[in-house]
């Protein structure tokens, strides 16, 4: 994404005018993000309601996945986790800036649209499903969201004061695989927590 | 002429070009084997405190390890293809 946002959003040459579209493309990524939680949580709130889940399901459920998303990141199995192959059109850069600041960060913001680029992406999913709780998948998936467009917005604004921006962007995408790594050792961290307790909660109920 | 377009030929995406150079210096992830050990490491140090803490605060740990999470998620999408 780095290399594909960043040129867009730094051409903006006044910063007032950069800071107003960057806030704009937050709020729309955010609400974007907000908008997959309210429908993730609703549906699983009305799911809970038909099969009615406790506190170990959910442990069990995301804990299991979470073994599973770290064992993929880390390329511990012999496949990746599915992902839309859908993108942004680059259409949308034709729009006035405005309104292709606002398609491109709820596009994006949606999460589940285009490319899910590792597997705490479907740990997060699950967990706004199987909290059923509406206003807990807004809040986990806005914040994924704010966090995404913040990121993009911090390399962006750094952007144009590198002497070299392509090598720049080189640099950031040569990381990838130390992400990728963070990112199974969180989920491996997440995992031993809700198995954990899983036991413990099986163990203490005998 | 819209302001968030790249204004010159160096503001444009990777090329083909600047695709391989990434790729020849992109870092590499250690052994499988060496995975393996890190998974392992990280599971068993998070299942020791975890099975140390009471159930309540376990809990609401893993509440905060799941925010903390999303914070994860949203700032790795950065190296989205």
């Amino acid at each position: 994404m780095v290399g594909t946002i960043t040129p867009v959003v730094y051409g903006a040459s006044n910063c007032a005018h950069w800071y107003g579209l960057m806030g704009i493309y937050t709020l729309a990524q955010t609400g974007g993000a907000a908008t997959t939680g309210l429908l993730f949580g609703g549906a699983g709130a009305t799911m809970r309601r038909l099969y009615s889940w406790d506190r170990p399901e959910v442990l069990a459920a995301i804990g299991f996945l979470s073994l599973i998303g770290a064992l993929s990141d880390l390329k511990l199995l012999p496949f990746t986790v599915p992902s839309p192959s859908w993108q942004v059109p680059q259409r949308w850069k034709r729009f006035p800036p405005v309104a292709m600041a606002a398609c491109y960060g709820f596009g994006i913001g949606l999460g589940v649209a285009t490319r899910i680029p590792l597997a705490s992406f479907y740990v997060v999913f699950a967990t706004c499903i199987a909290m059923a709780s509406i206003p807990l998948g807004m809040t986990l998936m806005a914040l994924l969201g704010a966090m995404r467009a913040v990121t993009v917005a911090i390399v962006a604004r750094t952007q144009p004061a590198s002497s070299n921006a392509p090598t720049r962007l080189n640099a950031i995408l040569a990381v990838s695989p130390l992400i990728a790594y963070v990112d199974g050792i969180a989920l491996s961290v997440i995992a031993a927590l809700c198995l954990c307790q899983l036991v413990r909660g099986l163990f203490a109920s005998q | 002429m819209n302001p968030l377009v790249p204004e010159s030929p160096s503001a444009e995406g990777l090329m083909p070009a600047d695709m391989q150079v990434m790729t020849s210096s992109m870092l590499r992830m250690p052994s499988p084997l060496r995975r393996l050990g890190t998974l392992t490491v990280f599971f068993a140090a998070a299942s020791t405190l975890a099975s140390l803490l009471p159930m309540g605060s376990l809990w609401d740990g893993t509440l905060l390890a799941m925010i903390g999470l999303a914070f994860l998620a949203g700032f790795s999408a950065l190296w989205s293809p």
